[in-house]
């Protein structure tokens, strides 16, 4: 049970992009479409996994005092590899996400996970903690650009990751009533802005709730 | 040829540690020890975050 | 001429902050008050200047002529590691009162996505020297005029009678946005 709480906690509670506002440069960037989303969150969760349990091994070995930079190095160097592999495998993807692949090295979540809780903890602990944020970063772009290519096309399409040609699903249902401004950066902002809110006008209500309940 | 990327990379990794340690164990001047603002934004790569700091609370101790 | 309309161009068009996304981050933690913005915003300008010059010329003259240009982004993150933790010791040693006005903000530069950012367009886009100087130079200053202009909207914020629910970040946000629609507005300009 204690392992499946691990696992949760990423995907809600702690959400790196809607709970501890981690990694906003490139959730505002790339959720532009719903196939961009997707393999960002994919690529997100392949370098966390790998880096936190890679680090969880070598917690250990690692002199404490230089353990920060030494983090730094081991992340650069398998955002790196997952750069190349996705030019190799995915080139459409690699193309429109561009330099928002090598910039995962400087995503806040990544270092995060790694000295918060990859350095202190297990590897199978480890390896659910970065699945469970990963997903949990996934599931908040997935979100983001849902509402952005909606409302941004007027319909929604998603495209197979690893085959551009691929089609999995595709419908425009308003296109001649869609607002052009939510494909483009300042409908990042708004988006994101407006779901902060509602998450926020959520936990009030639940206090406010809570308060009542007390009182009587 | 890549023999010379190991050795880049180590001299990198070289000069990056010695800096950090360098720089961390170059003591504030007085009146900025106190960066309690600094405490909100969750940045962990920020020295001024406490993960950098915990060895120096334990030596205390 | 070019290089003043890629000056232009990369302070307000391509704006790093509302159209690249690059700096979310410190946009929306360090900028609450103007003065501390604008120092921020001073410590952001000397380091992106120096590691876009630093970068350039290891990248053209070390891994290019050892043909181990696949390290690029590795060798970027560690100089500019290296470079954040030089200035911030050197500071702290030779200037305390600059290192209290500014140095306080240069350990957060490190994850600055801006800063490994410009690094890497300087690379894609081809510039030569003086292009990736004036790129170093335009692109903080973009930085820090938005994110000054932010802390002092941010200011008035504060006082201002803004729904429960859109209290404090998600208000920040959409202030963005529309400061974002006023950069979109000079988009044909370059």
């Amino acid at each position: 049970m204690k392992k499946f709480d691990i696992f949760k906690k990423g995907l809600f509670i702690e959400n790196p992009i809607f709970v501890l506002l981690l990694g906003l440069c490139s959730a505002l960037a790339i959720t532009t479409s719903l196939t961009n989303a997707l393999g960002m969150g994919m690529a997100v969760i392949c370098v966390l996994i790998m880096s936190n349990v890679i680090i969880s091994l070598l917690r250990n070995i690692i002199p404490n005092e230089i353990r920060i930079p030494v983090f730094i190095v081991i992340i650069a160097t398998l955002v790196k590899c997952v750069q190349m592999i996705m030019n190799a495998y995915t080139p459409a993807l690699y193309e429109s996400l561009g330099v928002f692949i090598p910039l995962i090295v400087v995503n806040c979540i990544i270092l995060g996970r790694a000295e918060s809780f990859a350095s202190k903890n297990g590897v199978v602990d480890s390896f659910l903690d970065a699945l469970g944020m990963g997903l949990g970063y996934t599931f908040a772009v997935l979100v983001i650009s849902f509402f952005r290519e909606l409302i941004g096309t007027g319909g929604l399409s998603l495209f197979n990751p690893f085959d551009a040609s691929q089609v999995i699903f595709q419908f425009s249902a308003f296109s001649e009533y869609a607002v052009s401004l939510f494909t483009q950066p300042a409908g990042a902002f708004i988006t994101l802005g407006c779901i902060l809110a509602f998450i926020q006008f959520l936990k009030v209500r639940k206090e406010k709730k809570a308060k009542n309940a007390e009182v009587k | 040829m890549s023999i010379w990327a190991f050795v880049w990379m180590a001299a990198l990794v070289a000069v990056f540690i010695g800096t950090y340690l360098m720089n961390k164990h170059t003591p504030k001047p007085e009146g900025c020890e106190d960066m309690s603002e600094c405490g909100g934004c969750n940045n962990i790569a920020c020295t001024h975050h406490s993960a950098h700091h915990e060895d120096e609370d334990k030596d205390e101790h | 001429m070019e290089l003043v309309s890629l000056f232009i161009g990369l302070t307000f068009v391509n704006n790093v902050v509302l159209s690249k996304f690059y700096a979310v981050c410190p946009l929306l933690g360090v900028s609450k008050k103007p003065k501390n913005a604008l120092n921020m915003g001073y410590a952001v300008t000397f380091v992106i200047f120096v590691a876009s010059i630093v970068t350039w010329l290891l990248y053209n003259y070390v891994l290019v002529k050892l043909e181990i240009t696949y390290l690029d982004l590795i060798t970027f993150i560690l100089v500019i590691a290296s470079l954040v933790q030089f200035v911030e010791m050197f500071l702290k040693k030779t200037s305390p009162d600059i290192y209290k006005a500014m140095g306080v903000y240069l350990p957060l530069i490190t994850t600055n996505c801006a800063v490994l950012g410009v690094a890497l367009d300087n690379i894609s886009a081809g510039y030569n020297l003086i292009e990736a100087a004036v790129a170093g130079l335009a692109v903080p200053i973009g930085f820090t005029i938005v994110i000054y202009v932010f802390a002092t909207i941010r200011e008035r914020l504060d006082i201002a009678n803004v729904p429960e629910s859109f209290k404090g970040t998600p208000i920040a946000l959409i202030t963005a946005g529309i400061m974002a629609c006023a950069i979109a507005g000079i988009a044909g300009l370059v």
